[in-house]
């Protein structure tokens, strides 16, 4: 059973007004002369006055009819296998599934725990009448915007986070910002506690892969390096061809200076040398719409005092880059640390220990759910909705109609029965 | 035939006579002879002449077939004595409003005084005034019976009724056997009024027992918890009227049967008024039934002069 109004339940106080008015309206009786009282009953003398009820069936039935209208505005909801069937489907459900860096760790079957998630999250939005389905690395932030989508929508809102939940991803403010009427459902992906990850990056031709395991208190890392010339390279060396050498032992340089991480693709940096023939031309191209990504190596830079002549931003290769255009030779070691630099700031791997980092115990996360409330919403254009509720007015007309009658008898004198009788004698 | 005058009509005349006459004029409508017996002089016998004899008796008609002289010999009745024992208890007031029990029998004794006094009889009464019981010796005449009608006005129901002690003093004070008829609802000691009724029976006097009921008391017209005073011993008691209707209509009605029964087995008559029936036609009834059975106890004695 359930409650499209439950409100309307607070009415259920409203028993207590007969009981009150019937109490009440008794009063003090009132003294008639009557010619004699020898045919009185002495056993009809009543021990106290308010606090018996004179006509109990009159009375229940009029807390009966109250009650049950106030259980007739709260909109009962009878929950029948069907309806359940039917309320289930009739849910719009916003998916987040968690896809920062713990994720990528194994899951007991075998795939990573965002390969999991996104499974479980395909099913869930299969069964839902409506979905959505939000990968972010921050789900804290996506919940906003995933709550703003189920309140364009009519059915029972549900919002499930798929994660493996580390501590600080998530907490109870996140969750009590959402709206009162959102079922709030947190899936953990398991996954196995000695992951083994493996990170790779480049350093001039050569790819280094580190393969990381947690062995309980401390952490094994497996570091192999092997030359990759096929990749393409984030930071672009752009000189006279006679700088060629030069330039590759820049780079050279530049990679033993710096501990190298994973790339972020999408950012690419563009280091002009003086010698090169196509300066002017490319120094021509270019435009002033900095990332902030950009602004911040330049400033590191400055702050280094490497000579940069000028910074531009252009499109080469297909590709937005920070050119810079130096004035250090190729080989100098001015230019291998402009190089390095570039390097660093294009990294965007993540420290290590985020990888296993703390997560938050089950009773955590279950006191982050908030548990789906039955609550059926009607729809629009149906005032009743699946409410229950015609069954209750039907009886509650039934027990007016029977109110009145008794009503009747309550207020009416006795028939004279005797007289008649006498009459007829 | 007329309509019935409703005892609350005939309750608001201030004119007991009126009222009277109003009720045995509608009660007349039917037209039946008089219920009480005794009234009449019919000729009976002829006798010889003696000297001394009224000559108005003589049968001239006799004397000059036969040229004897006869007086004639009526079979006489003397007048009926009634005697109208009314009671006049506090439990009488009831109802306060409306037709009390009260009014409906002053109406129901200056309706009976009119008709026996218009028949020729002579009528009584007996009832109290404050602790004393008051006699109005029977006697005919209409202005007996204007002096008798004004005096039953005048009369209150309260508190001094004993009602077995106005009986047996009425019954005694009848000098001879004449018509007792006792109007009340007979609230009394149960045992000792009967026991009066049946001496005077005993007494060779016609009784007759009219009972007075308000429609009212005959169930509890409560539907609450009441506060009942009794109207004669003053008495209040807090009662359940819905619970305790059905035993008291048990025990009303069964009072009633209890009068109806004892009447009838000491030879006295009973007749049932409720304040809500027509007093014309109630009377009427009574006296219909009243004339189509024998007098129990005749009233009438043969008497030659």
């Amino acid at each position: 059973m359930t409650w499209l109004n439950a409100w309307a339940l607070i009415g259920l106080a409203g028993i207590a007004l007969p009981v009150l008015i019937h109490l009440l309206a008794r009063g003090h009786a009132r003294t008639h002369r009557f010619p004699s009282l020898r045919f009185i009953d002495a056993s009809q003398l009543l021990p106290t006055r308010r606090t018996r009820v004179q006509d109990p069936l009159l009375l229940a039935l009029r807390c009966a009819i109250v009650g049950l209208t106030a259980l007739a505005l709260a909109q009962p909801v009878l929950l029948t296998a069907r309806r359940k069937q039917a309320a289930e489907r009739g849910v719009a459900r916003a998916i987040v599934v968690d896809t920062s860096a713990g994720m990528r760790r194994i899951t007991p079957s075998g795939s990573t725990a965002v390969d999991s998630a996104r499974r479980a999250a395909r099913a869930l939005a299969n069964e839902a009448e409506a979905s959505i389905l939000i990968e972010t690395n921050s789900p804290a932030q996506a919940l906003p915007p995933a709550a703003a989508w189920l309140s364009r929508h009519y059915q029972r809102s549900e919002l499930v986070v798929i994660s493996d939940f580390p501590r600080g991803q998530l907490d109870s403010n996140d969750v009590r910002a959402l709206p009162a009427d959102v079922t709030v459902a947190l899936r953990r992906v398991p996954v196995v506690s000695n992951p083994v990850v493996e990170s790779q990056w480049e350093a001039g031709d050569r790819r280094i892969t580190v393969r990381t395991s947690l062995r309980g208190e401390y952490t094994d890392a497996e570091w192999a390096v092997t030359n990759d010339t096929s990749r393409k390279r984030a930071v672009t060396l752009i000189g006279a061809d006679s700088d060629r050498a030069a330039m590759n032992a820049t780079r050279i340089a530049a990679a033993t200076t710096a501990t190298q991480l994973p790339v972020d693709s999408s950012r690419a940096v563009a280091i002009v040398f003086p010698e090169y023939g196509g300066r002017r031309t490319l120094d021509t191209a270019t435009h002033s719409a900095y990332a902030p990504w950009m602004v911040a190596l330049l400033a590191r830079l400055d702050a280094h005092g490497n000579d940069v002549q000028r910074s531009a931003v252009a499109l080469l290769g297909n590709q937005r880059q920070l050119v810079l255009f130096t004035d250090s030779a190729p080989g100098s070691l001015a230019s291998a640390r402009l190089v390095a630099a570039a390097d660093s700031v294009l990294s965007s791997a993540r420290v290590l220990s985020e990888l296993e980092s703390e997560t938050l115990s089950e009773s955590e996360v279950a006191s982050l759910e908030r548990p789906a409330r039955n609550t059926l919403r009607s729809r629009p254009g149906d005032p009743n909705g699946t409410s229950d509720a015609r069954w209750l007015w039907a009886v509650v007309l039934l027990l007016l109609l029977i109110e009145l009658p008794l009503r009747r008898r309550a207020t009416r004198p006795a028939a004279p029965a005797i007289e008649d009788r006498a009459r007829a004698a | 035939m007329t309509s019935s005058l409703s005892p609350s009509v005939v309750a608001a005349i201030d004119d007991l006579e009126l009222a009277a006459r109003l009720v045995v004029e509608g009660m007349r409508t039917g037209g039946h002879r008089s219920p009480f017996h005794g009234f009449s002089t019919e000729f009976r016998q002829h006798r010889p002449y003696r000297a001394g004899d009224d000559l108005k008796h003589l049968d001239w008609k006799l004397y000059a077939r036969s040229d004897r002289l006869y007086t004639r010999q009526f079979r006489e009745t003397t007048n009926l004595a009634v005697l109208l024992v009314l009671d006049r208890s506090a439990s009488m007031a009831f109802p306060e409003s409306g037709v009390s029990k009260f009014r409906y029998a002053q109406v129901l004794c200056a309706a009976l005084a009119y008709l026996v006094s218009e028949q020729g009889h002579a009528v009584g009464l007996m009832t109290t005034e404050g602790e004393k019981l008051t006699y109005i010796a029977p006697r005919g005449g209409r202005v007996h019976l204007r002096a008798l009608i004004a005096r039953i006005d005048r009369l209150v129901a309260s508190d001094g009724w004993d009602g077995p002690q106005a009986l047996a003093r009425g019954s005694q004070l009848l000098q001879r056997r004449g018509v007792v008829l006792a109007v009340s609802d007979f609230y009394d000691d149960e045992d000792a009024m009967r026991r009066e009724m049946r001496r005077a029976a005993q007494r060779g006097h016609d009784v007759a027992m009219l009972q007075i009921m308000a429609t009212e008391e005959l169930t509890l017209p409560f539907n609450d918890h009441v506060e009942l005073e009794d109207l004669e011993t003053g008495t209040i008691r807090l009662v359940d009227s819905r619970g305790a209707a059905a035993a008291y209509e048990t025990a009303i009605r069964s009072f009633l049967d209890r009068c109806r029964a004892s009447a009838l087995r000491d030879g006295v008559d009973y007749a049932l008024f409720t304040t809500s029936t027509p007093l014309e036609v109630a009377l009427r009834a009574y006296l219909l039934e009243r004339a189509a059975r024998p007098p129990l106890r005749s009233s009438a004695r043969m008497a030659a002069r």
